[in-house]
């Protein structure tokens, strides 16, 4: 043997398996983590577990919204053939799925009746999946606040998307090891939280009764005027809990796939220009600064002229002669040239701090999504008009909800009270997540001067605008707008178009419902007093009654 | 995969019958006689490559895997290419102490052995069986030049059989995906890159010091052909560098010793036929490990002592119960 070559050999093992090792050290040592952590990442599975969630209640533990068991059908093509029959049971098509496939839907959801005449027959590949439903059982009562959920029972619109993260429970994901084909592997399993817990039941402030005298009075009230839309909000003034948010046109939610997308949006947290409804935040901040008292006299002008603009009265007024007019008057006939003469007197920035501290310009969180915080511009951004018209509501943008704040704190001895849309979280386990209570975010008054401002809405039902609004027995307070609708996007104001509206509350020597109606485009008449007016009646008069609160004016 | 679902130990089961029949086998060649078994070597080559052919035969033949490998018979199941692979190295070593110096000449020395190596090796492409008959080519060829031959046409041998293969896989659609693979495997991880990618997942997984024995994760279908062809990736991943590194300096040193025997037999015959047997295990070692880290393109060639497999495991144990009867004499 040829001991030179046998050498060479020698050497070639050593060069091979040297090659060999230096790899090694390369991918084992060097490369180590880079390895491990893709080898890990195809193994992981993340299996989220779904919890069962929470159902929704009105503030008496009716129940508005809740989850109930329906099946699932879905084939494996794989064993899957008799397509024409499971076609005859569902009455649908059924699209022919590729049998290298294991799973495909068929029908999410399906009702028991259908499950059972299928499950009866046996057709062989098609299987069953226990799934949850959501149900609205009292349809479309509340609808714009509830919302709905999507086929993965994910809030999508409503309550059910704002309060999401506390109706689905706490996102549960198992992560397990696999092999390529989904089979787990026989390894520690880790669990990223502990604790497994279904979804919270959430209680609205909402009054099933109420909310339902609400919502019956906007439906006349729109469909009398033709309106685009409509809206009315019940507030308990002592607490600041809604009693009822109706919206109208509205949907059913347990079919919200077949209504109008136009009609799940709760309108309460979208912003508007409040027009004459905004007269009385003026006046009770001029009466809080002091540069008004009760006796002031505005002087009586049908029109006047500030940078550039000329400020009008939306109708032709009635002087009798004088060349002055007092506040009370000013309110109750709604006069823009005198209410004008107020912020002018007070002045931008007293102004706009006394309209903050009402609340305008601050989110309330309700648990709606979608809240605007308005807008109200700061006051080295104003025009020189803007003083005088943001005094009768125009050049500011507020939500319903804000405006009824503002009318809350008048009628609490200016203490700004946060309103609330919902009352409590309930876990699983009866202990609460959250419990409403009366929450006092600011002082938007002295009390004098609400006390002052009542007596001005007292006056305006009594004899001025919004004698409509008298209900028998007790004493109200409220004001009427008849708001231009501002041109979207835009600079201006659309011509015929208007925002109808009352807000007020009673009994006035003790307040204790307030409510607001807001019609968006009434056809025909135009002004709050006599669109809004009635409804606003009627509802507060239920209301009223409904509470047993006691009669103070006779 | 023919894994029997309900029992975990088939394939040990299994293995430990082969390795009683491996060792039957070992104990048969440690007293052979090595005259004899020179005498022989026409009669192994032609029933070897007899059974060989008989793989295209339908109703013999067992298909796995895509590849017609095995002779079915009724309770067990064998592998021609195995026995090829021991009759080519006898037949070799044979010829190659008969001719001595002769092979120095091209057309009367080195010629008729080449003819005869590519049938044999074109027979076991077909199957097709890539990896063992490189294997086999890979050994004759240093038993060549360890018999003497000239490097010249050593040098031509290579280039020849280096371009032949190279050929042969743009003509087979399978072994360009697996050349292509080995160029860039992450090009397509779910593709044909997928073996490779998940032979390097496990080795690097290891790290230094391995998961520890029977904590692999890559084994579960992951891995192809995780108890055979890549067995060392697993074993990476469970033993670690430690592991891997100890493997190899135990394959080192067998290889070492082989080449001892070899330089130490009594006649011609035996040291080529020691030193046959020790290529063969050093070929087969170095290329299964080389396609587990990625160095070579995929192929399937089983690692000795190591991987399951009955026909090499026996096989396997007889040529190292040669080993030791030429290093006993």
């Amino acid at each position: 043997m040829n001991k030179k070559r046998l050498k060479l050999f020698l050497i070639l093992i050593f060069v091979v398996f040297g090659i060999v090792i230096i790899r090694l050290i390369d991918i084992q040592i060097v490369h180590h983590s880079f390895y491990k952590q893709k080898a890990q990442n195809q193994r992981r599975r993340i299996i989220p577990i779904a919890m069962e969630r929470g159902d929704i209640y009105d503030r008496e533990g009716r129940l508005l919204a809740t989850s109930v068991d329906v099946k699932s059908i879905y084939i494996n093509p794989k064993e899957f053939r008799d397509y024409a029959k499971l076609e005859n049971v569902l009455g649908k098509k059924i699209p022919r799925f590729s049998n290298k496939k294991l799973f495909a839907w068929v029908k999410r959801k399906v009702d028991f009746l259908t499950a059972k005449k299928i499950e009866e027959i046996g057709i062989p590949g098609v299987y069953f999946l226990d799934e949850k439903k959501r149900v609205y059982p009292k349809g479309r009562l509340a609808a714009q606040i509830l919302g709905f959920v999507g086929l993965d029972n994910e809030g999508l619109s409503g309550i059910e998307l704002g309060m999401e993260d506390y109706l689905k429970g706490e996102e549960q994901n198992i992560v397990t090891e696999s092999d390529p084909s989904g089979y787990e592997l026989l390894t520690k399993r880790e669990s990223k939280k502990k604790k497994v817990s279904s979804g919270s039941d959430i209680y609205l402030t909402i009054d099933e009764s109420i909310q339902f005298f609400a919502e019956r009075e906007l439906e006349r009230t729109v469909a009398e005027y033709s309106a685009l839309s409509g809206l009315i909000i019940v507030i308990d003034v002592e607490n600041g809990e809604i009693l009822a948010l109706a919206g109208k046109p509205d949907f059913d939610p347990n079919y919200y796939a077949k209504s109008n997308p136009k009609n799940w949006h709760c309108k309460s947290v979208d912003i508007y220009e409040p027009g004459s409804t905004f007269k009385v935040i003026t006046a009770a901040s001029g009466l809080d600064c002091g540069v008004i008292t009760l006796d002031t006299k505005l002087r009586a002008l049908d029109q006047f002229e500030i940078g550039g603009r000329v400020i009008k009265n939306s109708h032709q007024i009635n002087w009798g002669g004088n060349s002055t007019v007092s506040v009370s008057k000013m309110l109750e006939q709604s006069i823009n040239t005198a209410v004008a003469q107020i912020g002018i007197k007070m002045g931008k920035e007293r102004f706009y701090q006394k309209i903050r501290q009402f609340g305008f310009g601050d989110l309330i969180g309700l648990g709606l999504p979608g809240e605007s915080r308005g807008i109200v511009k700061e006051p080295s951004t104003w025009y020189a008009p803007d003083i005088a018209m943001m005094t009768f509501g125009q050049s500011i943008a507020v939500t319903p909800v804000q405006l009824c704040a503002a009318y809350m704190s008048i009628a609490n001895d200016g203490n700004l009270i946060r309103p609330q849309l919902i009352k409590k979280i309930q876990n699983e386990d009866l202990s609460f997540i959250k419990k409403s209570r009366r929450e006092e975010i600011g002082k938007s008054l002295s009390s004098k001067a609400a006390e002052d401002a009542r007596l001005l809405l007292g006056n305006v039902v009594l004899k001025g605008s919004g004698r409509k609004a008298k209900i028998e027995g007790f004493t109200v307070g409220g004001k009427t707008g008849t708001a231009q609708k501002a041109a979207e996007g835009g600079r201006g104001y659309l011509k015929d178009r208007y925002i109808a509206s009352f807000i007020g509350f009673a009994p006035l020597s003790k307040p204790k419902i307030l409510a607001l109606v807001l019609v968006d485009e009434p056809k025909r008449v135009i002004w709050g007093e006599t669109v809004c007016g009635p409804a606003f009646k009627n509802v507060v008069e239920n209301t009223l009654r409904y509470l047993n609160i006691k009669p103070d004016n006779g | 995969m023919g894994l029997k679902v309900g029992d975990s130990f088939y394939y040990l089961k299994r293995h430990i019958l082969y390795l009683m029949t491996g060792f039957f086998a070992f104990s048969f060649a440690l007293n052979l006689d090595l005259n004899k078994l020179k005498k022989s070597t026409f009669p192994v080559l032609g029933v070897s490559l007899f059974l060989l052919l008989l793989l295209f035969v339908p109703f013999f033949g067992k298909s796995l895997g895509g590849a017609t490998r095995w002779l079915n018979f009724y309770f067990f199941s064998f592998q021609p290419s195995e026995l090829v692979k021991f009759a080519m190295i006898l037949f070799l070593a044979s010829s190659l102490s008969q001719l001595k110096d002769g092979i120095k000449d091209f057309v009367k020395g080195l010629l008729p052995l080449l003819v005869i190596l590519g049938v044999v090796a074109g027979i076991i492409i077909k199957q097709p069986d890539m990896g063992t008959a490189l294997s086999i080519m890979a050994t004759s060829f240093l038993m060549f030049f360890i018999a003497g031959a000239r490097f010249v046409h050593l040098f031509s041998i290579f280039l020849a059989g280096g371009s032949a293969v190279f050929v042969l896989s743009f003509f087979s659609a399978y072994r360009l995906k697996r050349l292509l693979a080995f160029v860039d495997p992450w090009k397509d991880p779910l593709g044909i890159g997928f073996h490779i990618i998940q032979s390097l997942l496990a080795v690097g997984s290891g790290g230094f010091f391995g998961l520890g024995l029977g904590n692999s994760r890559q084994k579960f279908y992951y891995l192809p052909q995780q108890y055979a062809d890549f067995i060392f990736a697993v074993l990476c991943e469970e033993l670690g560098f430690i592991g891997a590194f100890a493997l190899i300096v135990l394959f080192m040193i067998f290889c070492f010793r082989g080449a001892k025997i070899a330089a130490g037999a009594k006649d011609p015959f035996s040291s080529l036929l020691a030193f046959g047997l020790i290529s063969m295990f050093f070929v087969q070692t170095a290329l299964n490990i080389m396609v587990v880290i990625a160095l070579i393109p995929t192929t399937g060639i089983p690692l000795p002592f190591v991987s399951y497999g009955g026909t090499t495991t026996i096989v396997n144990l007889f040529a190292v119960g040669l080993l030791a009867n030429i290093s006993r004499k």
